[in-house]
């Protein structure tokens, strides 16, 4: 690290939930790292870069636990470097890349190519963690290549479905704790339950007539998955939760849910029924289980992800049973959620907990040593929620045509400024 | 007095009918149901106008009855069923209905495997769109000529309503459409309602509907006027729902015992197509007290006033 700053950005407030703090202050960052943050009007430099913040609000970048990848396999649908655009252009600078590529994540080799591959479409961009799979070729039969994965940067194993075996579950995960791996991400919904479902059982999926899966599959799940990981000492991480139900208090799996699942429940399928941009999975819950799952968030024991999963038109024009599942996340997800949550909220919620959760502890803070990691958002500016904002041509999503409540208008990622918005 | 007018410009379901709208198209099946009683079963009031029907599922009653419906009303069809059509070549329903939409139909009728896929398909029509079955959401035209028999049987006008009338729905209300329709257009008209079957076949929210949920049949069909016994969709039913189905019989069917122990006026209903020793007996099928037929009878002329009172509604609109 270098001693003097080249980058500094000032007068913002600056909102770390890891240090608690929340005062406007100048960030210094020196080549990869901060620096320092230091009181507003703290000499800068001479050479340094100054990044006005003024009215601004500066917080840790985005740690987002769960993106679905359409590359390869599906370029048509969305490009690598369309999706790490979308992540700069939404704060995001660390991002899981999840498994369910075509072909799946499933050997050292995989691993390279999505890291090499991320570094080709955005040299500088979000910090790309990559996912494995649990299982070979996310089948749940047999145990992947944990190790071969783990020695080639994988920190992360996940099937992005339900391994219905359990004893194929179990040893998977002991096999995971031996070969290094940080976390094993689940699904946590029992499969049998869940089979067909693309509602959640409900007084309102009797209404329309929607084959549906009940909140009880949820917690029976993640009751299965947190007695195996206490047996087998493996870190297990249930991305997508949409019951508090589900989610541990005490100890046991880290859970988190998207925005969609924050921003949205069936009163929004009640309003405007079979409208295939509300088909997610898991589907949306009744409005107190949101609620209960809000409320958790702002008290930092469940972590949001943009659950980026871009669906073409293509394949989300059809009849709502039959539409694919998933909305575009990762550049609308801060934005979004600025009115549900408060910026320490966010802090906690998209930044300091899922960092924690992936054990890099060199980000989800602003602090001196973290990696300069950082996003610049005008509180004040709002967007419409179109093409453009999504940045994704594949750009199906709930929140179509409604207004943001923030906009970021920089990101840094490592030190440089990776994206940059003028206020209009 | 100002011409009558439905609030609606399609019939996807009966949710969004009014009691006045029910009203209507009953009133208005009543005089088209004299008609079919004439030697001369046509009127021309849909001459020249085109109604395309489009069956992504397999019906022949229901396909029948509206094209009969339409047949009588002078208009032309243009019919449509999945097999052998573009859709096993894997053509989406928004293509084909754009299609068929190039071909200038007024009034668009479709039965689809897929619950809400009409609201895919007004995407792409202009014209007025009639559900005859979707999924396991709603088949409005089957609970409105249901009511109309009940009415007519009950010497009752669509105004009287059904008021003080127990109708009991028995079967697997979970996956069926017309018990959907039924549990909101039966209460809408006045009647009380009980639905019955095991608790696999008894879905949540039930109360939405302002009906009574049991799964013990003879509570469920003590002093009904009407019971209205539901197929058991084998091809519906996944999983465990159901014991055998000497099982269901004994325990939830219409058997000559429970029909015996019905008032001496009830009725006894079924969509059709009926399992005979299954969800009713066999001889109970076929008992004078059994409207079944009278059912598909009314069908044709319930069906012809959706057709024409959106018609109505459409030329209006047109004329705006």
């Amino acid at each position: 690290m270098s001693a003097v700053a080249d980058l500094v950005i000032s007068g913002g407030r600056v909102v770390c939930a890891v240090t608690g703090t929340d005062r406007v202050a100048d960030v210094h960052v020196a080549g990869e790292h901060v620096l320092g943050v230091h009181p507003p009007g703290t000499p800068i430099p001479d050479g340094a870069r100054e990044l006005d913040a003024r009215a601004r609000v500066v917080l840790p970048g985005l740690v987002d636990l769960a993106v679905h990848l359409r590359a390869p396999g599906r370029e048509d649908d969305e490009t690598l470097d369309v999706t790490l655009a979308a992540a700069l252009a939404g704060g995001v600078t660390t991002l899981v890349a999840l498994s369910d590529t075509l072909p799946a994540v499933d050997g050292a080799d995989d691993v390279q190519q999505r890291l090499a591959a991320a570094r080709d479409a955005v040299p500088h961009g979000p910090d790309v963690v990559v996912a494995g799979c649990l299982t070979r070729r996310r089948e749940g039969l047999e145990i992947a290549d944990h190790a071969d994965m783990t020695g080639a940067g994988a920190r992360v194993l996940t099937d992005v479905a339900t391994v219905v075996d359990t004893e194929v579950l179990r040893r998977a995960l002991e096999y995971a704790k031996s070969a290094g791996a940080r976390v094993v991400m689940l699904d946590p919904v029992d499969a049998a339950l869940g089979k067909g479902a693309v509602a959640t059982e409900s007084p309102l999926s009797t209404r329309l007539g929607l084959r549906a899966v009940p909140l009880a599959a949820q917690s029976i799940g993640a009751a299965r998955d947190r007695a195996l990981s206490t047996l087998t000492g493996m870190a297990v991480h249930h991305h997508a939760v949409t019951t508090a139900a589900a989610v541990s208090q005490a100890g046991g799996p880290t859970a988190s849910t998207t925005m969609w699942h924050l921003l949205f429940d069936e009163e929004s399928l009640r309003e405007r029924p079979y409208d295939t941009a509300l088909r997610l999975w898991p589907p949306l819950a009744p409005a107190a289980e949101r609620k209960a799952l809000l409320d958790l968030v702002r008290r930092g024991v469940v972590a949001v992800s943009s659950g980026h999963r871009p669906v073409p038109n293509r394949t989300k024009d059809l009849e709502f049973s039959l539409a694919e599942p998933g909305a575009t996340g990762l550049a609308l997800a801060l934005p979004l959620l600025w009115s549900a949550l408060s910026p320490i909220e966010i802090a906690k919620a998209m930044s300091a907990l899922p960092a924690a959760i992936l054990g890099l502890a060199d980000r989800g803070r602003v602090e001196p040593g973290a990696r300069a990691d950082i996003v610049v958002v005008d509180p004040t500016a709002t967007d419409l929620v179109d093409e453009a904002l999504a940045v994704s041509r594949s750009w199906a999503n709930p929140a179509k045509g409604m207004r943001t409540s923030a906009r970021v208008v920089a990101t840094i990622a490592a030190g440089r400024i990776a994206y940059q918005r003028g206020t209009s | 007095m100002s011409e009558r007018v439905l609030s609606v410009r399609h019939v996807l379901g009966i949710d969004g009918l009014t009691r006045a709208d029910a009203e209507l198209i009953l009133e208005t099946a009543r005089s088209f149901h004299e008609v079919n009683t004439r030697a001369l079963k046509k009127v021309p009031v849909l001459r020249g106008r085109t109604v395309a029907l489009l069956f992504f599922e397999n019906s022949t009653r229901t396909r029948l009855s509206f094209e009969l419906a339409a047949k009588r009303l002078s208009a032309d069809t243009l019919s449509f069923s999945a097999s052998g059509s573009s859709v096993q070549k894997g053509e989406t329903l928004i293509d084909t209905a754009r299609n068929i939409e190039a071909m200038g139909p007024d009034l668009v009728v479709m039965r689809h495997e897929q619950s809400g896929s009409h609201h895919l398909l007004l995407r792409a029509m202009s014209g007025a769109v009639v559900n005859a079955g979707d999924g396991q959401h709603e088949h409005p035209t089957q609970a409105l000529l249901d009511a109309f028999t009940l009415l007519e049987r009950f010497g009752r006008t669509p105004k009287d309503g059904l008021v003080g009338k127990t109708i009991a729905i028995v079967g697997d209300i979970a996956h069926s459409r017309v018990a959907r329709s039924n549990m909101l257009l039966l209460p809408l008209l006045g009647a009380k309602v009980r639905v019955c079957g095991p608790r696999t076949m008894l879905p949540l929210g039930l109360e939405q509907y302002g009906v009574e949920a049991t799964d013990d049949v003879d509570a469920a069909l003590a002093g009904v006027d009407a019971v209205m016994t539901l197929r058991i969709q084998k091809e519906r039913i996944s999983g465990a729902r159901m014991a055998s189905d000497r099982d269901y019989f004994h325990r939830f069917g219409l058997t000559k015992e429970r029909f015996a122990g019905l008032p001496e006026h009830a009725l006894v209903m079924h969509p059709g197509p009926i399992n005979r020793g299954v969800e009713i007996d066999h001889d109970v099928a076929d008992h004078p007290r059994a409207v079944i037929l009278e059912q598909a009878e009314n069908g044709v002329a319930v069906r012809m006033a959706v057709l024409y009172l959106l018609a109505v509604v459409h030329a209006k609109a047109e004329r705006a």
